[in-house]
């Protein structure tokens, strides 16, 4: 009995140290402890779910690194963008986890090792703020849920984003609705060439493997199947209904002799755009482009307003003048004219549409921060400890770094956290104007903008990434709101 | 500077500005049909105007030389009197005597004359004006090269004039019925500064209506011209053209009963319109544009680095065998079905369907066969021999871009279409939306290796701007044939129009042979008029085309158009 | 005071220059002819090339730029390429309405974001409060020409309440004065609110921050103690105080209301210079994007020199000299 209770303690034990959640769980902190376990529980599951691609992509990708280190001449040949976007999504899948359970340990360790810690950091301060503001922690799981969405949209999203097979019998299909499929026998297409490629490589099986795999992974999902509006059997032919036409394919093609076997059906949540793509697909993918277009651009927006109020700040004089000069030059145009030029400039660079919005909406929306910067800086500076750093004959560069910049990185957490909303409708505002992330590529700024012909008989193409755009832009506002109020609890007691 | 008085001062100045004179009349809209146009004039001189909203306009408010029609039944342009009373051909066609009306007046009360003609085809031909139309007096006479007016055209008496070409050609009568503007409004104005001359904006015409009002980017008021005496007064007492932008207003509008004439309907709205609102009728026009992919086939490297003269076949399109096998691997048919529904036909040359007596009606088009392009490929030389699933040949990849317009999305559909289509014979097509501006000057410039683009075709065959010599702009594939290159000299020198028939058909077989670019389909546009408006007739020439025959009348008495 | 406000319109002026220089270069690096919009393709090139001589096109960018110069300090804004016509003429007949548009949309957005910050700020906490905070949040995330086509759909199409596009019905200058002031009234609800009511939920909310912490401040304690009724307290002492940072809103709001501005001209068919300018740009119509952003620039920088003045008169203690 006893031995039995020992065991059991020592499982406990073990998982408190051990799985993420369970030990914050266990310490009292509930919801927080509860929703840490069941988000790193989630990642065996989504493996579990998907173990045949999961199991492809460790396949593909152990012989792609196995070709590289023997074979490098080839392999650039058939791993491409989209094989490597399941590689990505794989190593989230793994490293994810681990990694939550690495700082779990690690914390959990800390609690164990110190357990009265009097003196918290005023991050951990503001943490346990925010933590109490319902509102913005559940927001703030929202947007840590859809960023783990778009890191794993290969594993999430139902179908192919760009794939559609015949507009003519799937396009306009309402939410919920079903698509008849026939299988096929053979592939649609043979894929071409595998044979000369292994035959010029010295590991012709490993080559062999590795472009079946890429091939089953990359596989827009009709390769073996044939969508119809109807069809009804007639001998030895099935007759479909593709468009206006009777379209006869005989059944010795299609995997089965009765109906049962050779056809199926295609379910789209959401309903099909103007192409027959599916269009929850096309959301999750398209969150991948909208959050990290949004994320980047802040970042660089943040990164070069800071440096820039920093810079005036700090120096003043000249370089304050200067800079404040173009500051406000740049702050009297109405921004979406400004990005509208200057993409229209550079538009013949060779890069990617995305790469250039990015830079373009990081590179406009700087000024509000570095006026925030130098306002923050100017006060900051004239405090004891700078003049005492400089006293002691400290560089400038480090006083930057080490004693102002940590004195004013709240407000600039604030604001960045509001900023990624905004980023984000600026995103939709652009492919409404035709300068968008440009097609077949998903985002919901051009998932909205391809379907605003038809709302007014297909109201669903544009309608649903509006939505997405309007809750995880109001989540950012809330969770920036959030992040204010705790890391200002004067605010926050005057609320009370 | 309290708030108050500003938000009045704004309001009021915001007010008056737009509203003139007012009275009690009756409810002037039982008179009045308003029209929804896409883009805003930008001005009302036929000489230098180049949007379509003004050409369809101008030709209601200046007098016309010819009331000119379609024959839809013949497949040719016919010309009726209208300033012009009689035309006559003399000295073998090459000399044009035209016999006017001498009752015609502008809007100011002054005649219209053979003078104000000449004196407008000077403008139409003057290089310092730059007009869009200067193509019209090509034919004319010349001196060191330059349009002679003076010789050209020769005024008789107050009522007949000559017009003298170099040589009888079947599109005379049509290069002959530009507008004449007013000679004694413009004839001290500065040629360089033409375009912004303010007499633009407020026209004297004498056609059928006159403009009554003009607010940019807002509406077009035309109002009859009770003086016209032209042989066709306008029955209507108003046209308003309404400048709306986003399709989906404009259709709200449409279905709500607030306009009358909508051009372009989209294939997709058509059985949503007809459920939401039965007073809506749809009308399909004649097929005048088409949509096509251009392959160039000549290399552009080497054509633009040696200054355009070295001509040599294109390393991936120059190849007849490549561009059938391209036009094999896309599913036409099914594009067109899925973009354009039932209002669309499949294009087997750029010889448009309306001209009946030209086509060569044997000709069947390229049926959707993966099959036959991947041996028409392999014949031509191009396998898969490093296994990337991309063909290649000595070394070289069968990879291209395809540039098409930003913001169309029918394009844009057959973009990831032909991206799709190809990718399953072994061709890796990148894709590249690019602003109208810039695509359409890179493609006249032969600047893309393959494009998608799409080509309105005159009113009379004209296959030598874009069949002809490597150079001419829009030769966009830069195709040459030696064939064709004599077949257009054939049939461009012949006197009467029908003769010319068979060297058309001619070409037709070549260029389907050949395929210089893959011809996609014929777009016929769907027009949505309110059945209030009577004896509207949209028409090859445009919806607004013979507009002095609309009525309104009783929605509810359907008469057929 | 006066000379307060000739010094600050002083100091616009190289602010103004800089932004048109700026514009100036950066439109001149974008790829594509101005030209081809002007000839066919087919019309012997001489033609063009003539024009393009006559524009100044072919001169070495310097001389591009001191011509312009040279014509801006002469107050001429040259002719447009895309519309064939003076540019002062095309923006005479925008301007106004844009104005009208981004004015009413001003006003709706102070009107309704301070009685909204007001209200939500009074009943803190309340039902009342979150419902509008939260529903502000919402609004405040949508994008604009999403909004607009829903709404068109909706309250035009569905519900015929309102009209759909235009300035105005067809012909409505030949109604009475109240009657055309109605109508344009009624044309204006739909487009004046997609523009201003993301901007009043902002206010609302930037309101509601304001009035709760001057409500804490000893001046309003005091009134409280002497006895004075809430609606005075508040009116009179803390509304005033706490409008103070809204003011500063004013001055930023304006570029937001003009960029957003673009949009919403399109979707509700609105004659303004916005949608004007996003044509220009894509025309490649130098001069209309010149003078475009010459308006816009100036329209910002008044908005925040009136918001300064604003704040002199609301803020005795702020003196200018």
């Amino acid at each position: 009995m006893t031995s039995r209770r020992t065991s059991l303690l020592k499982v406990f034990v073990w998982g408190r140290r051990n799985i993420p959640g369970w030990g914050f769980y266990a310490r009292g902190s509930r919801k927080f402890g509860a929703l840490l376990l069941m988000y790193f529980l989630a990642f065996p599951v989504i493996i579990l779910l998907n173990l045949d691609q999961f199991l492809m992509v460790i396949e593909s990708m152990a012989l792609s690194a196995f070709l590289l280190a023997m074979d490098f001449d080839h392999h650039t040949l058939f791993v491409r963008g989209d094989v490597i976007e399941h590689y990505l999504a794989t190593i989230f899948l793994v490293v994810m986890p681990v990694l939550l359970w690495w700082l779990n340990r690690r914390h959990m360790r800390t609690l164990a090792e110190d357990r009265d810690i009097h003196e918290l950091s005023q991050w951990a301060l503001a943490w346990r703020e925010f933590k109490k503001n319902n509102i913005a922690a559940s927001a703030l799981v929202f947007i840590i849920l859809l960023y783990t969405t778009a890191f794993l949209c290969p594993y999430i999203a139902p179908y192919h984003p760009n794939a559609f097979q015949d507009g003519l019998v799937t396009k306009f299909r309402a939410p919920f609705s079903e698509v008849t499929i026939l299988y096929l026998k053979e592939p649609r297409v043979r894929p071409l060439g595998t044979e000369a490629l292994q035959m010029r490589s010295e590991y012709p099986s490993v080559v062999g493997d590795l472009v079946r795999t890429n091939i089953a992974l990359t596989d827009d999902g009709f390769s073996k199947e044939r969508t119809v509006a109807a069809f009804r059997v007639e001998a030895a032919n099935v007759k479909a209904t593709v468009g206006d036409s009777l379209v006869s394919i005989p059944i010795a093609t299609l995997a089965g002799s009765i109906p049962e076997e050779f056809s199926g059906t295609r379910f789209h949540l959401m309903g099909t755009d103007s192409y027959g793509r599916d269009i929850l697909s096309r959301i999750i993918y398209g969150s991948r482009v909208s959050l990290s277009l949004g994320f980047v651009a802040v970042l660089l927006s943040v990164s070069l307003g800071t440096l820039i109020g920093l810079l005036a700040g700090y120096y003043g004089k000249y370089a304050d003048s200067i800079l404040m000069r173009l500051v406000d030059i740049l702050l009297a145009f109405p921004a979406l004219f400004l990005i509208l030029i200057i993409i229209s400039a550079f538009e013949s660079i060779a890069v990617p549409r995305v790469v250039l919005i990015v830079l373009v909406l990081g590179l406009t929306s700087w000024m509000g921060i570095s006026r925030l910067v130098r306002g923050e800086v100017l006060s900051v500076k004239e405090r004891e400890f700078v003049l005492a750093a400089r006293a002691l004959g400290i560089g400038h560069a480090r006083i930057l770094s080490k004693h102002i910049l940590p004195n004013i990185l709240t407000p600039i957490i604030v604001n960045a956290t509001l900023r990624i909303g905004g980023i984000i409708l600026v995103e939709a505002a652009l492919s409404y104007l035709n300068i968008g992330v440009q097609q077949p590529t998903a985002s919901w700024g051009n998932i909205i903008f391809e379907g605003k012909d038809f709302l007014s008989h297909a109201w669903w193409i544009s309608t649903l990434p509006g939505f997405a755009i309007v809750l995880v832009v109001v989540s950012f506002n809330l969770v920036g709101d959030g992040l204010r109020d705790s890391f200002d609890p004067m605010l926050n007691n005057e609320r009370l | 500077m309290s708030p108050r008085i500003l938000f009045v001062a704004v309001l009021c100045c915001g007010l008056f500005v737009s509203c003139g004179k007012k009275s009690g009349e009756k409810d002037p809209m039982s008179e009045t049909a308003v029209v929804a146009l896409s883009g805003d004039a930008d001005n009302f001189n036929p000489v230098v105007s180049n949007s379509s909203t003004s050409s369809d306009i101008q030709g209601n408010i200046y007098p016309a030389m010819f009331d000119v029609s379609f024959d839809l039944r013949e497949g040719k342009l016919k010309f009726e009197p209208a300033l012009v009373l009689r035309a006559e051909f003399q000295n073998n066609g090459k000399d044009v005597v035209l016999h006017l009306r001498d009752d015609v007046r502008w809007e100011d009360g002054m005649l219209v004359t053979p003078e104000d003609i000449k004196f407008s085809y000077a403008l139409y031909g003057n290089p310092a004006v730059a007009s869009p139309r200067a193509n019209y007096v090509e034919s004319m006479i010349k001196t060191d090269g330059r349009f002679d007016v003076d010789k050209s055209i020769e005024i008789i008496d107050d009522s007949t004039m000559v017009f003298h070409f170099t040589k009888q050609y079947p599109l005379q009568l049509f290069h002959l019925n530009l507008s004449p503007i007013p000679k004694h409004i413009y004839k001290n104005a500065d040629l360089a500064s033409l375009r912004s001359n303010p007499a633009n904006e407020r026209p004297v015409g004498a056609g059928p209506f006159k403009l009554e009002e003009w607010v940019r980017q807002q509406e077009i008021v035309l109002a009859r011209n009770a003086k016209c005496a032209l042989p066709y007064p306008a029955k209507l007492e108003r046209v308003v053209f309404r400048i709306i932008t986003e399709p989906t207003t404009r259709l709200t509008e449409l279905k709500k009963g607030e306009i009358d004439v909508m051009r372009p309907v989209y294939p997709d709205d058509v059985k949503d319109i007809q459920e939401q609102n039965p007073d809506i009728k749809l009308l399909t026009l004649p097929p005048r544009s088409y949509e096509y992919i251009g392959w160039m086939n000549i290399d552009i490297d080497e054509y633009h680095s040696s200054g355009k003269e070295v001509i040599k076949p294109h390393p991936l399109f120059g190849d007849r065998r490549v561009r059938q096998a391209l036009t094999y691997a896309i599913d036409r048919k099914n594009i067109m079905e899925q973009e354009l529904g039932s209002f669309g036909e499949l294009a087997v040359t750029d010889f448009s369907p309306i001209f009946r007596w030209a086509i060569k009606h044997d000709l069947i088009p390229y049926p959707f066969d993966p099959e036959k392009s991947r041996q028409l490929l392999r014949s031509a030389g191009w396998s898969d021999s490093n296994g990337d699933g991309i063909l290649d040949k000595g070394g070289k990849k069968f990879e291209f871009t395809l540039h098409y317009n930003i913001g169309n999305k029918r394009r844009e559909y057959v973009a990831t279409m032909v991206q799709k289509s190809l990718k399953d014979v072994g061709i890796k097509v990148n894709l590249q939306s690019v602003e109208p501006v810039v695509l359409y000057q890179n493609i006249e410039d032969k600047l893309y290796d393959a494009f998608i683009a799409g080509f309105s075709v005159g009113l009379a065959i004209d296959p030598a701007s874009r069949w002809g010599e490597v150079d001419k702009p829009f030769n966009t594939v830069a195709f040459q044939h030696r064939r064709i290159t004599e077949l257009l000299k054939l049939g461009l020198h012949v006197k009467r129009e029908r003769e010319a028939g068979p060297f058309w058909k001619e070409i037709q077989s070549i260029l389907h042979q050949e395929q210089p670019c893959t011809f996609m389909y014929w777009v016929k546009d769907i027009v949505g008029l309110n059945r209030r408006l009577k004896g509207a007739n949209p028409n090859v020439l445009g919806v607004t085309n013979r507009m002095w025959d609309w009525m309104i009348g009783d929605p509810n008495t359907y008469v057929t158009y | 005071m006066i000379r307060y406000i000739i010094k600050r319109v002083m100091s616009a002026i190289p602010l103004l220059f800089g932004l048109l220089t700026f514009t100036f270069f950066i439109i001149r690096l974008a790829p594509g002819d101005p030209m081809s919009l002007y000839i066919q393709a087919d019309v012997d090139p001489m033609y063009a090339e003539n024009l393009r001589n006559t524009l100044g096109l072919n001169d070495a960018l310097p001389l591009q730029y001191v011509k312009w110069v040279k014509g801006m300090l002469t107050g001429e804004l040259g002719m447009s390429f895309s519309k064939h016509a003076d540019v002062s003429r095309i923006l005479a007949d925008t301007i106004p309405n844009t104005l009208l548009l981004t004015v009413f949309a001003l006003f709706f957005n102070f009107l309704i974001g301070i009685a909204l910050g007001v209200t939500t700020a009074l009943k803190r906490g309340s039902a009342t409060d979150h419902i509008v905070n939260v529903s502000s949040l919402f609004v405040y995330s949508m994008p604009e020409f999403w909004l607009g086509l829903m709404l068109i759909l909706g309250v035009s199409l569905q519900l015929d309440l309102l009209p759909a596009s235009g300035m105005h019905s067809p012909l409505a200058k030949y109604l009475s004065f109240p009657e055309y002031v109605w109508d344009v009234l009624q044309h204006m609800v739909l487009p004046v609110f997609v523009l201003g009511v993301a901007s009043a939920a902002a206010t609302g909310r930037y309101m509601r921050g304001s009035l709760l912490e001057v409500v804490n401040q000893d001046y309003v304690r005091t009134a409280r103690a002497k006895g004075l009724s809430e609606f005075l307290v508040i009116g009179k002492h803390a509304l005033r105080n706490a409008l103070i940072p809204i003011i500063t809103l004013l001055g930023l709001s304006l570029p937001f209301l003009l960029g957003g501005a673009v949009i919403v001209e399109t979707v509700f068919a609105w004659p303004g210079m916005g949608k004007l300018t996003v044509d220009a740009i894509f025309a490649r119509d130098y001069p209309l994007i010149i003078a475009c952003t010459l308006v816009s620039g100036v329209m910002v920088i008044a908005g925040n020199l009136l918001a300064d003045i604003l704040y002199a008169i609301v803020d005795p203690r702020i003196r200018y000299d």
